[in-house]
């Protein structure tokens, strides 16, 4: 059962990220390590498709994401959850470009804005080895729309979270949701079109 | 696939977890952020809390609820406090507002009849509370209670003969439309205030007596006579 972090007054997402705000509290860090670990791993494991690489990744995030607290640069966010995504895609980001350049890249600057241009997902793709037809259908998925679809619909997040993480307003995230699924439903389409012509052949 | 089934089996798409690996990682972690450094004292303060609660607070949805809420509540209380209230208490106003919204609320003219008769006999019960509970109560108060009994009769007796004129208009228009039916029956003008006709002569004549036991200071005798106008009305 996914762990969505809704929880009373004093307990929670509110509570950890005042805690940590405030006193930069480790052991409030570890508590939210166990709240969004999982979300976490899997929003990095549909990106990446590598299981090993899907666990460095995340361990790397939580650690950039303590470091990032620890430095003090809470002050301009309220939530917890879209820092870690934020992180996460930084991160993987940087995994990218670190596989393709055959060298170590920084990965210091972890608000440093997505270049949507670079065409990562071609790269990625080469990685996956998913059994399922969907799993194999998302990376090759725009970069945007995968993003879209993992948090919406594997990880099940509202549309405003969506909006904070990707920097977007709540509209534009709705039309990049309808948008995403569309293409993936394309993408389905035309597998199973495939398989039932082999089938006739 | 449609797109329901696109997103049910999104949704169905969940990749495990391995746990040891969670709670070694969780190991490397607290080691990591732990290390060397001092503790952090992680209670929260009492502003922390309170800005907390007053986060969670002001949302318009709470807001209108509470706004809402304070209105029916104090409306209530308002009410219940104002039962008792007599001249120069504070809820007292709130009491004579009540009765005029009542009158204001009321479109037959016997049950405007009806009501009158009560708060008389509220005044009289005024009359008798502010006497018991002070023996040297203050001819103004006194008064103002007599005042709004005989402010009530006299509406009553008002409202009364605007009923009786009412039914002598409306009864040629009976006889002429149904002649056949000379007995109970009127228009439908005077069935709006049918027990009207019942009233008549014999109200007019018992408000009078309970107004005069009234200026006799026979309050009991007074309340009974008012008593029996109402069964009149009934």
């Amino acid at each position: 059962m996914k762990k969505t972090g809704k929880t009373s007054i004093f307990g929670g997402e509110q509570v950890l990220f005042l805690r940590l705000k405030k006193h930069k509290d480790k052991q409030a860090f570890i508590e939210a390590y166990d709240l969004y670990i999982e979300q976490i791993y899997r929003f990095v494991y549909f990106k990446i498709g590598s299981k090993e690489d899907a666990e460095d990744i995340t361990s790397m995030v939580f650690l950039k994401c303590w470091n990032y607290i620890y430095e003090g640069n809470l002050e301009n966010h309220d939530t917890l959850k879209p820092l870690l995504y934020k992180i996460a895609r930084n991160t993987i980001i940087d995994h990218y470009r670190s596989q393709k350049n055959k060298e170590t890249v920084s990965i210091e600057a972890i608000t440093e804005p997505i270049n949507e241009s670079e065409n990562i997902h071609e790269q990625a793709s080469t990685n996956f080895d998913f059994k399922n037809v969907i799993e194999q259908k998302l990376p090759l998925l725009k970069e945007e729309y995968r993003d879209i679809i993992i948090l919406r619909f594997i990880n099940e997040l509202t549309v405003s979270e969506i909006a904070r993480i990707l920097g977007k307003t709540a509209g534009n995230v709705r039309v990049l949701i309808h948008r995403a699924l569309q293409s993936l439903q394309e993408l389905v389409g035309d597998q199973d079109e495939d398989s039932s012509l082999k089938n006739i052949e | 696939m449609t797109e329901k089934q696109l997103i049910q089996q999104l949704a169905s798409l969940k990749a495990t977890v391995d746990q040891s690996w969670v709670k070694k990682n969780r190991e490397v972690l607290s080691y990591q952020i732990f290390n060397g450094a001092e503790y952090a004292d992680n209670t929260l303060g009492f502003f922390d809390k309170l800005s907390l609660i007053s986060k969670r607070i002001l949302q318009p949805t709470p807001i209108a609820a509470l706004i809402a809420l304070f209105f029916v509540v104090s409306g209530f209380v308002g009410v219940r406090a104002s039962r008792n209230a007599t001249p120069g208490e504070p809820w007292y106003i709130a009491k004579t507002i009540s009765e005029k919204a009542q009158l204001a609320t009321t479109f037959n003219e016997t049950e405007k009849v009806k009501l009158n008769i009560e708060f008389a006999k509220e005044r009289i019960s005024e009359l008798n509370k502010v006497e018991s509970e002070d023996q040297n109560v203050t001819n103004k108060k006194v008064e103002e209670i007599a005042a709004g009994f005989k402010h009530q009769l006299q509406s009553a007796k008002d409202r009364i003969t605007k009923i009786e004129s009412s039914k002598k208009v409306s009864e040629p228009l009976v006889k002429k439309d149904d002649a056949k039916e000379d007995t109970g029956v009127v228009s439908a003008e005077s069935s709006k205030d049918s027990s009207g006709l019942q009233i008549s002569v014999p109200a007019q004549k018992t408000l009078e007596e309970a107004e005069k036991l009234f200026n006799e200071k026979n309050y009991q005798e007074a309340a009974n006579k008012l008593d029996e106008v109402g069964q009149q009305l009934k």
